[in-house]
């Protein structure tokens, strides 16, 4: 088990380097010069720009290198001081800016992630077992449905029935009241009250697709020679469905957090910006507009990377439960 | 057939499919009897309904099957008689019967076993259910069977996980499972078509065993005739879902009634018999497509007569516990079945 | 074994009437069998007779809608619907639908325009009217459109935007960018994943281990937040044309991964299978395997994948459009259609102005449907058994 989890973690290291090349792409590519565009705006707030502060800046971001040197420089600084630039729009550290928002959209993400498996799990199963039923039917329109509604519509649908039927405004994390007030039991409150809408939105084709993927999986597994075996034994019908059945179905199910991470990661950034949010998305999305390249290079390179450390964590905790494959990987 | 000692009884089975294309009549009115202790044989080809009339017997067929009609009485030891043919498939009268007196064990070692649990969980589950063991009782349990049943050091083996185990130790395994409750009544579907031939003579071997110390009855369910000849007392041959020959293992081979019979005999080779292999021409026929009540056997028949297409031929007295189910032993008794 | 017994011999020439010919099943071409398949499919059936209506909606987009996308109507600034009717305010009904006209008043508190029905002015609606002049495919001039009013009152099935643009025309107009940029980009994908997977299958090795890291790497990011970022790199500068295809080529560089997953895994699935190892058993050129057997089985895979790549593509379209780093007006998607609905006063005020949304979940669900048909089409042999 452990060398296993070694040699994943080991393999990671490539990877995580060439997501860095893609994010830097992502800052080297828009056109234009980015100390021109920093320097203009200093000026326009009114700051007297020295020769020197520009030399010194150049110097930081390596600008007046080519390319790869200025990525080497950027990673560098990432690796070292944990320094991942400067935005100028903000005119604060991309770290800071990283520190306020990203612990926001890990835990909308986490959330997300298991409110999307404990829900599509035992539905699943239930669409699975009773395949061709009124409720496999409902489930499976649902799905369909959940699959082809874009999340910032739905978003947009559940603030219009909310804002006409009840009257509530619904979107962002906390109330006014709450917004920069000190942690507290009322504040957590109020910050569960909020969540559930953006899990819902956010979550919902994700919901979908694994629901679809678990009926399958486990039509597939209803269908093999262990459960007649297990039949066999006299076990009754339930727990031949979940011990024996729905046990080896999950495998697969988890083996997905590894394409289902990216979906909520990515479904989030929209859905933060329209129910304003206040995580990586909305902060993102300005960067984009304002071409504030090092804050959104830093997001996209810190999301990426995210979402790489929790395929390899769904990876060792598949290894954990399927002796099969814990015993593949290490022999 | 004579009822004093049967201690399974097969009167008149159907279990037919309800499929897409149409009614599938994959057991159709089958008759048979297993006594205490000894081994009855099922022997045809795959899709002739063999693998389903042993799912009937555990009342464990699937839809879109169904038992639609006949008895399956089981008497057990204490002398009292349960049509499982009545009970229901989920019902707790039909769970206590599986596994604890009537139990199976499948063709595919490979894939008969939950990959996620170990061999002694596996085990020690069915034994913690029927016997009312604890968990550490059921172990133990576990352990002493699958030594029986020739694992070696098995306080080691048993938490091993299937896949850690090579494809003649899990059919030992389920073999173990089987056995693990002590039921009266095995039924093995093809228990050793997948294995290589030396390990199937050692598992024979190993059922033989087990049924004289346990004094098991057991139903083999096998397309292979040499597995017949080393284990069966008597035989039944099926064809399209009707058993069409019925005797003792001898007769079979040395006195085949039926055409059919006839036709799996000439085509296993023999060692030392130089002549060319027969084999049956055609192939087992769509059974959607044919037409009820006539002998199915007949457009491969090369006994084949005119009533062969128009009736359904009778089962016929042919011999001291030899019938046999052909228009060609028009004129002899006909037995009721 | 003693095997040479022989049986009662009475009659023995075969005069049967039960031919072994007819109890053979009958076989069918992949083709064939995948078709009859689809057909079983009612969902599919229908997801592909809307998907066809709505390309037929595409290419005569100018035909279908009511008037020009682009007609501005400053006196009906964000009118509600006006729904065709049979029956009027008095219950009578009239054979032909008919629309109410529109009055509208300034609301002296809020400064907002209200509109009423006005029941005074009926505008019969009938088929094939003159109206504004378009081109079809950037062709052929014409002013027939498939319905309006018969008296050319304007007409506003699904309300106004801000500008009073007419949202029916709107949509219509729309549907040719929203559902040509996934089949573009799809088709970009297709190319790249046929290349890249079918040089992975092909050559295996070190090249095949790389490839796959890179598509598991490309599977890994986050789509729309990598999406975002490349089309907000796209210069503003840039005609519509210019960004279209920018925004196709952003859309297909990580979608190619599942298409080159799905060739190379059929690729190698394919060389190893039994059939393929028959047909060179029994003396096939290699042309011959590849054209009769790899093909066939191939297309039918590759099909199923890019029907359901293609409402990603849309979706992701619609989500950029949407946040204004897409497409951007005067480009008519519909994405860029529900930039008017980002705020939450506006929505409650004009929930019409969502309705492009409609469409999009219309369009998606059709090609979801197509392509889950298509996938139980193409593996004929797997689900027949009873």
């Amino acid at each position: 088990m452990f060398t296993y989890i070694l040699r994943r973690t080991l393999l990671m290291i490539p990877t995580l380097f060439l997501i860095s090349v893609i994010a830097f792409a992502v800052i080297d590519l828009p056109p234009g010069d980015y100390l021109t565009s920093y320097v203009a705006q200093l000026e326009a707030q009114g700051a007297v720009v020295s020769e020197e502060q520009i030399l010194a800046l150049q110097k930081r971001y390596a600008l007046d290198q080519p390319a790869h040197v200025r990525y080497l420089n950027w990673i560098w600084r990432i690796v070292r001081y944990g320094d991942f630039g400067q935005s100028w729009n903000w005119n604060r550290p991309v770290r800071e800016l990283l520190a306020e928002r990203l612990p926001f959209t890990i835990g909308v993400s986490v959330t997300t992630l298991v409110f999307t498996y404990l829900a599509a799990i035992p539905i699943g199963i239930y669409s699975a077992v009773r395949q061709y039923s009124w409720a496999d039917y409902i489930f499976t329109t649902a799905g369909f449905l959940g699959l082809a509604v874009p999340n910032f519509l739905l978003a947009l649908v559940l603030m219009y029935v909310f804002y006409r039927y009840f009257g509530v405004s619904i979107g962002g994390m906390f109330s006014p009241e709450f917004r920069d007030a000190a942690w507290s039991m009322a504040k957590f409150r109020d910050l569960l009250n909020h969540l559930w809408v953006p899990i819902i939105v956010i979550g919902t084709s994700g919901t979908a697709s694994l629901i679809r993927t678990m009926r399958g999986v486990m039509l597939d597994e209803l269908g093999k020679d262990y459960v007649q075996t297990a039949r066999a034994k006299g076990l009754s019908e339930i727990v031949v469905i979940v011990r024996h059945a729905a046990k080896v179905a999950v495998n697969p199910i988890i083996s997905v957090i590894g394409w289902t991470l990216p979906q909520i990661i990515s479904g989030e950034a929209i859905v933060a910006i329209v129910l304003n949010l206040p995580t990586t998305g909305p902060l993102l999305y300005q960067s984009l507009l304002t071409q504030d390249m090092y804050l959104a290079g830093s997001f996209i390179f810190i999301l990426s990377a995210l979402t790489v450390i929790g395929t390899l964590l769904s990876d060792i905790l598949l290894a954990w439960i399927d002796p099969r494959i814990r015993f593949d990987r290490e022999g | 057939m004579k009822e004093v000692d049967d201690i399974l009884q097969v009167r008149n089975l159907r279990t037919y499919f309800r499929t897409d294309n149409g009614l599938v009549r994959a057991v159709d009115r089958i008759s048979l009897g297993v006594r205490r202790g000894e081994t009855v044989g099922i022997v045809g080809e795959s899709g002739c309904g063999k693998s389903v009339t042993a799912l009937s017997i555990m009342n464990l067929v699937r839809p879109p099957g169904r038992i639609v009609a006949g008895q399956i009485l089981y008497r057990s030891g204490d002398g009292s008689t349960t049509d499982i043919a009545k009970l229901h498939p989920n019902g707790r009268q039909m769970r206590s019967l599986r596994g604890n007196n009537i139990a199976m064990i499948f063709q595919e070692p490979m894939t008969a076993l939950t990959p996620v649990y170990s061999i002694g969980d596996q085990i020690a589950e069915g034994v913690m259910l029927h016997k009312k063991l604890t968990r550490r009782q059921a172990r133990e349990r576990a352990i002493e069977i699958l030594g029986k049943v020739g694992i070696p050091s098995p306080e080691k083996r048993i938490d091993d996980y299937p896949h850690q185990f090579s494809g003649g130790m899990r059919q030992r395994a389920m073999i173990a499972m089987a056995l693990s409750c002590e039921p009266e009544v095995v039924i093995a579907d093809e228990p050793t078509t997948a294995l290589d031939v030396t390990i199937e003579a050692q598992i024979l071997r190993l059922m033989k065993e087990m049924q004289s110390q346990l004094d098991l009855s057991i139903i083999m369910i096998t397309h292979d005739l040499g597995v017949i000849a080393e284990m069966a007392d008597r035989v039944n041959v099926m064809y399209t879902g009707k058993i069409v020959e019925h005797a003792q293992t001898d007769d079979i081979f040395y006195n085949p009634k039926h055409p059919y019979t006839l036709g799996l005999l000439q085509s296993i080779p023999t060692i030392g018999d130089k002549r060319r292999l027969t084999p049956i021409r055609g192939a087992v026929p769509n059974l959607l497509t044919l037409p009820e009540d006539v002998c199915y056997f007949a457009p491969r028949c090369p006994y084949a007569m005119e009533i062969c297409a128009q009736a359904e031929p009778p089962m016929y007295q042919v011999g001291t516990a030899h019938q046999c189910k052909c228009w060609l032993y028009e004129g002899n008794e006909v037995v009721a079945v | 074994m003693n095997t040479d017994q022989s049986l009662p011999t009475t009659q023995t020439k075969h005069s049967l009437t039960i031919d072994w010919e007819d109890v053979k099943p009958k076989s069918s071409s992949q083709g064939q069998l995948m078709f009859r398949r689809f057909r079983k499919h009612k969902l599919a059936v229908a997801g592909l007779v809307v998907l066809c209506l709505f390309y037929a909606v595409a290419v005569f987009n100018g035909f279908v809608a009511t008037s020009d996308p682009a007609k501005r109507n400053s006196s009906y600034v964000y009118a509600p619907p006006t729904l065709p009717r049979f029956i009027d305010h008095e219950g009578n009904f009239h054979f032909r639908p008919f629309v109410y006209g529109l009055k509208s008043r300034i609301d002296p508190d809020t400064w907002e325009r209200v509109y009423e029905i006005d029941h005074e002015k009926r505008h019969s609606l009938s088929l094939f009217v003159r109206g504004d002049k378009y081109r079809i495919l950037g062709v052929f001039e014409s002013d027939l459109h498939l319905f309006g009013t018969a008296d050319g009152a304007p007409l506003f099935l699904l309300g106004t935007d801000s500008l009073g643009r007419d949202m029916y025309s709107r949509i219509v107009a729309g549907t040719s960018i929203s559902l040509t940029i996934g089949l573009i980009g799809v088709f970009l994908s297709l190319v790249l994943g046929l290349l890249i997977g079918g040089l992975s299958g092909l050559v295996g090795g070190t090249t095949d281990l790389v490839i796959q890291r890179i598509i598991e790497i490309l599977a890994s990011i986050p789509q729309i937040p990598f999406w975002m970022a490349l089309s907000a790199t796209v210069p503003a500068s840039w005609s519509p044309v210019q960004t279209y295809f920018a925004i196709t080529i952003v859309l297909s560089l990580l979608s190619w991964t599942r298409v080159a997953r799905v060739v190379r895994g059929k690729f190698l699935a394919l060389r190893e299978a039994d059939f393929v190892m028959a047909a060179y058993a029994m003396g096939a050129g290699n042309w011959w395997v590849i054209i009769r057997h790899l093909i066939p089985n191939f297309l039918s895979y590759v099909l199923v994948t890019v029907t359901l790549t293609i409402p990603g593509m849309i979706l992701g379209e619609t989500s950029l459009s949407f946040l204004g780093i897409g497409l951007k007006p005067p480009a008519i998607s519909w994405g860029i259609l529900l930039q008017q609905a980002q705020n939450m006063r506006t929505i409650a005020l004009r929930p019409w102005l969502l309705l492009p949304g409609v469409f999009v979940v219309i369009a998606v669900l059709a090609f979801n449907f197509v392509g889950d048909g298509l996938r139980d089409a193409a593996d004929p042999y797997t689900s027949n058994r009873f």
